[in-house]
């Protein structure tokens, strides 16, 4: 399969604080690439990087043939892209901060009302499109978020934790979006805690810790990597635990448990 | 009421509102001026300096045919020292300080830890008056080696006092509109329609233009002049009772003088009970959730003055005017040329008429551009993501940003101009057609200039007490942007000096006109290399 994302040697520093330590990985055209690791590991970094929204100190980027740092427009025509924070213009309604943004990609009118209005339909916010933002909770803000990454139906996704805030239903429709997309040819970068969620639909998992990738593959393979076939290593939860040096959390919750 | 802790919450928030212009992408802090203790050594040397300065001018003074007028100026000086200082408080508050939006209405840590509105609204006050200090210190301090030459010393002492006063007279003000204007934004709640939201953005703009004139003191002194000779009835006017305190105590009436300070100290202790009672009853952290419409979603197309704007370019100045007209902290940029207008019909002298109209519109219709196109980006706050993670180049960016503001100016351009061109008609239409062209065209010539100041100095910073851009452009941008409007302006001020007549106007305005088309371009282009800079990666 062709390359879609491809990063080499990345390396970016933030003052004395080294996010990431020459990146080396690259991800298939319709792939669903889990990007796991603990808080602080790099994944939103390595995803703005990947967006042109900052620059690497060093080494080499390309998303769809583009690098990011030299040709941002083009690569965001082409990337979908959910921050993990989304911030929305709190004084527009749904419906106009959808247009709004269909705008800047420049979506035709009739293409536009078509999309927006099945975004509406489908994540049930058809009742508030015309409320301000500022009137919406975390997950409606959310789900236009999605919206807007999807709007333009980009060649790749980057979704940083782009389920927090869900309800069930919506989280379960945007997890099926995905796998319907990936099976369409769409490129997905998927960064979430949800240990079970990457399992269910991701292809492979890199799982990042202070800035270095310590793992990447398959969920057999990570399996292998973790311990092989024993009990411990069933799950992506045990396994990323493991693999990250976290497995003291009983000895932790006992800490803060004790008077 | 607990002091220390109104102490811990004037340092927050004044921390908030001095880092919020500076923070760099990790945090980590770069300028100096970060600091309360810095801000209060900055305050000394501005005192030192000022002081030293008269001192010098004084010493020359001394002596001269013209000491006996400066002593007079002098005198009056202190008379309207602490009236002078309220109302600088009030507009520089009004100016930048009144709004700050829903998400942090809402978000102050103040709204759920055990604070009380006294002690909320006195540590808000206090926080305001030390950040903008130095402006009442170096008046203080210009003022005192001239009571000094002049035997008016323990004047000076006297005003000083009373004008502490006056400071907290003017930021207990604010701290009322603060609160009335939060109760008018949520009461919106769940009301809606376009129609809510033009008389939210009207009634707003009114509350703050009414306020800044209620306490304005050249309004009541003209008034008062106006229906009397002399200022005698001054003592009617709540707001000027310090300063009649302080003309008593020059004069040695020593009763009259410590009723009057009595007086004004009781209007500012009653303007802070006032505030307390504003915020205990109206203040509302909830952000209004606002119904726009409910007709069913046409995409729009573009109005067709706007024909020759991208998509992009529209989506973004189409979004920059909805948050202008709906966004509660954009209110100042609404009412701002109301309250220079209001304030200047109330203060031009009456020979100035035609003329001084004319130049102050035309100055209006700049500046108004001129601030909304500085905070254009900063006001953006952390949303700009959405700029940066969509296909913006830097061309659409500029035009959908300079587009907002020059639209805004020509508007209030040619409100003006119509009100003006009623009024003079019969004998000055000429003239008005030229000032109003010469407006639109200065509207987007400041428009630039703001775009480019307000992309090289942003403040995306969003606190309780942040303001658009960052201290250094606060403290430079009036003045950059009344220069260039006098250079603009500069060939019709000629004309009008030299009396040349319509036909040498005409010609002055072709200069003008020259001027400006000059001035644009070169700041169209440092905007675009500002703006690729910017826009090169996230600056948060």
């Amino acid at each position: 399969m062709p390359v879609s994302i491809s990063a080499t040697t990345l390396t970016k520093d933030f003052s004395s604080v080294r996010a990431l330590n020459s990146i080396t990985t690259s991800i298939e055209k319709g792939e669903i690439r889990g990007l796991l690791g603990p808080n602080g590991s790099g994944k939103s970094t390595f995803m703005k990087i990947l967006m042109g929204l900052i620059k690497p100190d060093y080494g080499h980027v390309s998303v769809e043939g583009f690098d990011p740092s030299r040709d941002p427009v083009q690569v965001r025509q082409l990337v979908g892209y959910v921050p993990e924070t989304p911030r929305l213009y709190d004084f527009l309604t749904g419906i106009e901060y959808l247009d709004f943004v269909a705008d800047l990609y420049g979506l035709a009118p009739q293409v536009k009302k078509e999309r927006i209005d099945e975004f509406l339909t489908a994540f049930e916010l058809k009742g508030q499109g015309n409320d301000l933002l500022a009137g919406y909770s975390q997950g409606m803000r959310q789900k236009v978020a999605l919206s807007t990454a999807l709007i333009h139906k980009p060649k790749v996704l980057i979704l940083d934790e782009a389920l927090n805030g869900l309800d069930p239903r919506s989280a379960k429709i945007v997890k099926d979006t995905l796998v319907k997309l990936s099976s369409d040819g769409v490129t997905i970068l998927f960064s979430t805690h949800v240990l079970e969620i990457a399992q269910a639909i991701c292809q492979r998992v890199t799982i990042l810790d202070k800035g270095n990738i310590i793992a990447e593959g398959t969920m057999d393979g990570l399996r292998a990597m973790a311990g092989g076939s024993t009990a411990s290593a069933t799950n992506l939860e045990n396994i990323f635990l493991s693999l990250t040096g976290s497995s003291d959390v009983k000895a932790v919750v006992e800490e803060l448990t004790a008077h | 009421m607990n002091f220390t802790k109104v102490w811990i919450i004037t340092k927050s928030l004044l921390l908030s509102q001095l880092r919020a212009t500076a923070t760099s992408r990790r945090g980590s802090i770069r300028s100096i001026i970060r600091r309360p203790r810095v801000l209060g050594m900055l305050d000394v040397a501005a005192f030192v300096l000022a002081t030293g300065a008269m001192f010098y001018i004084s010493s020359l003074i001394v002596g001269t045919p013209i000491a006996s007028t400066v002593a007079e100026y002098t005198k009056s000086g202190l008379v309207i020292l602490p009236a002078i200082i309220m109302s600088m408080i009030l507009l520089i508050g009004l100016i930048f300080e009144i709004t700050s939006s829903y998400q942090f209405s809402s978000s102050d840590t103040a709204n759920w830890l055990p604070v009380t509105a006294s002690e909320y609204v006195l540590a808000s006050a206090l926080a305001l008056v030390i950040y903008y200090s130095i402006l009442p210190i170096v008046l203080i301090g210009g003022l005192m080696p001239l009571a000094y030459t002049f035997g008016l010393m323990q004047a000076w002492e006297y005003a000083v006092v009373l004008s502490i006063f006056g400071i907290f007279l003017g930021a207990s003000v604010l701290e009322i509109i603060r609160a009335v204007l939060n109760r008018f934004s949520s009461s919106f709640y769940k009301k809606g329609g376009q129609a809510a939201i033009a008389i939210r953005a009207i009634t707003g703009v009114l509350i703050l233009v009414v306020f800044q004139l209620m306490f304005y003191p050249t309004i009541y002194t003209r008034f008062i002049g106006a229906v009397t000779s002399s200022f005698g009835p001054i003592w009617f006017v709540p707001i000027l009772w310090a300063s009649v305190s302080v003309a008593a105590f020059i004069d040695g009436s020593a009763l009259v003088s410590v009723s009057f300070a009595m007086l004004s100290i009781a209007l500012t202790l009653l303007l802070y009970y006032i505030a307390v009672v504003a915020r205990t009853k109206y203040w509302v952290p909830m952000p209004p959730s606002i119904r726009i419409s409910s007709a069913v979603y046409t995409p729009k197309s573009s109005p067709s003055f706007l024909g020759f704007l991208s998509a992009t370019q529209l989506a973004i100045a189409r979004k920059d005017l909805r948050g202008l007209v709906r966004r509660k902290e954009m209110l100042r940029f609404l009412a701002l040329p109301g309250v220079f207008l209001a304030t200047s019909i109330f203060s031009l002298s009456s020979s100035g008429g035609m003329s001084f109209f004319t130049y102050f519109g035309v100055f209006v219709v700049g500046i108004s551009s001129f601030f909304l196109a500085t905070s254009s980006v900063g006001s953006e706050g952390k949303a700009i993501t959405n700029l940066y993670q969509a296909p913006v180049a830097t061309k659409d960016f500029l035009i959908g940003k300079v587009t907002t503001p020059s639209i805004f100016g020509s508007l209030i351009g040619i409100l003006f101009f119509i009100v003006i061109g009623a009024l003079f008609e019969s004998t000055h239409l000429a003239e008005v057609v030229v000032f109003l062209a010469i407006s639109l065209v200065l509207s987007v010539e400041l428009s630039l200039v703001g775009l480019y100041i307000g992309a090289r100095f942003p403040n995306f910073s969003e606190a309780p007490r942040s303001s658009y851009m960052s201290q250094t452009a606060a403290l430079i941008a009036f003045p950059i942007g009344a220069i260039l409007i006098g250079i603009t302006l500069a060939p019709l001020f000629v004309a009008a000096l030299m009396a040349t007549g319509l036909e040498g106007t005409f010609l002055a305005f072709v200069g003008s006109v020259a001027v400006a088309v000059i001035l644009s371009g070169i700041f169209y282009a440092l905007a675009s290399g500002q703006v690729r800079r910017l826009l090169s990666q996230l600056p948060f």
